[in-house]
């Protein structure tokens, strides 16, 4: 499966702690092989239309799109941030 | 015995009803004027300092998913509700998965998109800098 990532998402990803960096590196790993297995438990979620939401600990979350074989990354950041993010668009 | 023992029980949790789920039930009492200032708010609504929440904050969490407004003061001002949070709280509403389509259209028209060949060349390039110890 293709990766694609936005500006937005590869800033959010450079600013995290180490710790953080690792939850969500642990997290994004295991998604291209769980995706389409609902009971493998990654803590994904289908959200309207062809978009995704991974969570990553308890705070963090990250929000893609999925076309065909492409998985592209859009934001990455706490619920609150992801909302002022898709307030400001 | 066993009689004895449930009757401090019984005291203890008839006071407990009366000081902590009913706040106004000294102001009901017929031989005693409802206080006006005590009336100013909604009695239906749970009231709790912010030291009373921090001992009871599960069982305030529960009647608040359970529908009924929990209020937490601090300074004796009323400060924050707690309010249930559903799946749908977290959902993307139609305007924003509309307006997010757009965008990643133009993201991708302006060459601002980056194509990785899998997740992990992506978490090597993306790597934050370790900080080194003083």
């Amino acid at each position: 499966m293709k990766v694609e990532t936005t500006a937005p998402f590869r800033r959010a990803l450079k600013s995290l702690s180490e710790p953080d960096f690792g939850l969500v590196s642990k997290a994004l790993l295991k998604l291209p092989e769980t995706f389409g297995h609902p009971h493998a438990h990654v803590g994904l979620r289908k959200l309207r239309g062809a978009f995704y939401e991974l969570r990553a600990g308890l705070a963090l979350r990250i929000l893609f799109r999925r076309d065909a074989d492409t998985l592209t990354l859009l934001v990455l950041g706490t619920h609150d941030e992801i909302k002022r993010f898709l307030a400001q668009l | 015995m066993s009689g004895a023992s449930e009757m401090p029980r019984a005291w203890f949790n008839s006071v407990m009803h009366e000081r902590k789920d009913r706040p106004h039930a000294a102001s009901e009492r017929k031989d005693r004027s409802p206080n006006p200032r005590e009336l100013r708010y909604n009695f239906r609504m749970k009231f709790r300092s912010l030291s009373e929440a921090k001992l009871e904050l599960g069982m305030l969490i529960r009647l608040a998913e359970r529908g009924e407004t929990v209020v937490i003061s601090r300074h004796g001002k009323p400060a924050v509700r707690l309010a249930p949070i559903s799946e749908d709280d977290l959902q993307l509403t139609a305007a924003e998965s509309v307006k997010l389509n757009s965008w990643l259209r133009n993201e991708r028209a302006a060459g601002r998109t980056r194509k990785h060949s899998s997740m992990e060349e992506l978490l090597q390039r993306t790597r934050p800098p370790k900080k080194s110890r003083a």
